[in-house]
């Protein structure tokens, strides 16, 4: 009788390769193909909160966060909801929160790539409640850092991540206590779906490790008031191995879970010349596309899209996730006084700089229908209210995005989305949506 | 002798690797899994026999089940019998006003032996572990009558107070 907690995936309207389905995860219903915000920082999951519980937007109804970053944006508003403070007009202060709980998805992503990518490593080693294993790791790695010189380290790195994840692989008692209690961490964050520790994919070796964790995962799971997902960090060129990526859907085909999450690292589709590397994921997606129409009460749910959100959101995933700037690379965003705009019809960014041209026809307003961005004076407007604008910008254009391609599948016409892509300025990745 | 089915379970290696809490919850969840692949009963002998489960544990999982209300038993002869608690009609959630972590599930069962009323009680833990704390199964015929009782009693005690 604990099926209850089990999602529901019901599927409502297909035209072809798309489709629109509604997802019930528990008390939470949700249309897809929807947009889920990756936040990085307490004012982003504040932006988040704001979009989500003040607006009518239907389909950016939830939000990402990093675990290492969830005790700062999350864990302070935990500890809030058991007191109850007033602001200046009388409502709850933490009510935004509680609603957004309430109402939305909230996925805690372990974000185990970042004991690869060491952006983020420093953070893991701040956090005492992570299990032993990754703060041995984190703190390691940082002395190390110190010790050698930097010619060697990278060397060094390599082996002992790859040590990492061999020995966690065999030693089944580290593993599945780490496992536990990564489980218990996002659930104590309130996450709505579980999502396994896994290696992003490097090899055919960490394959073998990411599938092996899943397996596991799903039995540690049991008894737990979210579903366990079945979890694939990508390495962007590494889809290009044919044998891989079939193993990947076989897995994908064979597992009882019902949601499957694939997160992309650095994926960038639009650069020119990279012919391969989006057949490969052209035939990815057109894969995983069958899968869904094989499975109907399967859901897909890919992170860190970049600029491919909108291919991917037609074609193959029913949720899909970028961060809130739209960058998903670490180190893309965050020079600059002014950050660049989102352009809805181009779906590239604009620098900021570049906008006084754009907006000089239209009395130096954006060229934008949300309300929020018909308000904003391009030649008056601060530092902090443009960079909080921009990024609700950009979620609200997902939102349009996702709506868009729900009334695209109901009026049987998603070749339109083809067409959308073909009038940007990442026209290429229209190979990724089929012309039939 | 008819062999059971039974769900995919992981080797011995894994399942004695788990931390206690997460191997009592995927042991409860197999067990569970068993009853349901087998409506013509089960024994803890057969299901010792076909998982890399202790009869004891086997044995510990099914009494709580049946003290939850989950599964039942029948003696047959000097063996124990267990059986699914029926088929689930329609559910319900009722989330408990004075603590958010309590719900009550109503479910409309069907078994062999007629219609019944079930509500189980559960309740998540720290780390949002559902677990179910017991379990009430009503006859269908008396639930009415059973729900007048409860009202009497519930308003015959603010009464006293």
């Amino acid at each position: 009788m604990s099926e209850r907690t089990r999602p529901i995936v019901t599927e409502l309207e297909r035209d072809r390769y798309a489709r629109i389905a509604e997802l019930q995860l528990g008390d939470k219903k949700i249309l897809t193909p929807h947009f889920l915000t990756l936040t990085k920082n307490y004012y982003e999951f504040q932006n988040t909160l704001e979009l989500t519980t003040e607006t009518n937007a239907q389909n950016i109804r939830g939000g990402v966060v990093r675990l290492f970053d969830a005790k700062k944006i999350i864990g302070t508003r935990l500890a809030d909801l058991t007191q109850s403070r007033m602001d200046a007009i009388g409502r709850y202060v933490e009510e935004a929160f509680r609603t957004f709980l309430d109402r939305t998805i909230l996925v805690v992503d372990p974000a185990t790539e970042y004991l690869f990518y060491e952006r983020c490593l420093p953070r893991w080693s701040d956090d005492r409640t992570l299990p032993a294993p990754i703060l041995e790791y984190a703190r390691k790695c940082l002395s190390k850092k110190e010790e050698l010189d930097s010619s060697e380290y990278p060397k060094w790195k390599e082996a002992y991540h790859t040590l990492f994840w061999n020995k966690l692989s065999k030693d089944a008692h580290s593993r599945n206590r780490m496992i536990g209690e990564i489980f218990d961490l996002e659930l104590a964050y309130r996450s709505t779906i579980l999502l396994p520790p896994v290696p992003v994919i490097r090899s055919k070796k960490l394959m073998e490790i990411s599938i092996l964790i899943n397996e596991v995962s799903q039995a540690i799971s049991a008894g737990r008031s979210a579903e366990c997902a079945s979890y694939f960090i990508i390495q962007q060129s590494i889809l290009d191995d044919e044998e891989l990526r079939d193993e990947l859907v076989r897995y994908l085909s064979r597992t009882p879970t019902r949601i499957v999450v694939l997160k992309f690292k650095y994926l960038n589709l639009t650069d020119a010349g990279r012919v391969t590397h989006l057949a490969s994921y052209e035939s990815l997606l057109q894969q995983l596309s069958f899968l869904k129409e094989a499975a109907k009460d399967k859901v897909f749910v890919g992170l860190e899209n970049g600029y491919q959100v909108f291919p991917f959101a037609v074609v193959a995933f029913d949720i899909v996730s970028t961060s809130m700037t739209g960058y998903d690379g670490d180190s893309a965003y965050g020079h600059g006084e002014y950050g660049s705009w989102f352009d809805p019809e181009l779906m590239v960014h604009v620098p900021f700089e570049d906008l006084g041209k754009i907006c000089r026809n239209n009395h130096n307003r954006l060229p934008c229908g949300h309300a929020m961005c018909e308000r904003i004076d391009i030649t008056s407007v601060d530092a902090d209210s443009w960079n909080t604008s921009r990024r609700k910008h950009y979620v609200l254009t997902m939102n349009d995005y996702m709506t868009m391609i729900q009334k695209a599948i109901r009026d049987r016409k998603i070749e339109l989305a083809r067409d959308k892509l073909i009038n940007s300025d990442i026209s290429r990745l229209k190979k990724l949506i089929p012309r039939a | 002798m008819v062999t059971i089915q039974i769900p995919k379970v992981l080797p011995v290696k894994e399942v004695v690797s788990m931390r206690p809490q997460d191997r009592e919850h995927y042991v409860e969840k197999i067990i569970l899994g068993i009853l349901e692949m087998n409506p013509r009963g089960v024994t803890v002998s057969e299901i010792a026999r076909k998982t890399s489960f202790y009869r004891d544990t086997v044995a510990k999982h099914l009494e709580r089940l049946v003290a939850t209300r989950e599964a039942y038993s029948v003696m047959r002869g000097n063996v124990t019998v267990y059986y699914k608690n029926g088929q689930v009609v329609h559910a319900t959630d009722v989330k408990d006003t004075t603590s958010s972590d309590r719900t009550y599930t109503f479910y409309k069962l069907e078994n062999e032996d007629g219609k019944f009323v079930y509500i189980q009680e559960k309740e998540l833990d720290e780390f949002r572990s559902v677990r179910v704390r017991g379990g009430i199964m009503i006859d269908a015929r008396y639930a009415l009558q059973f729900l007048k009782e409860l009202q009497s009693f519930v308003l015959g005690d603010r009464r006293d107070e």
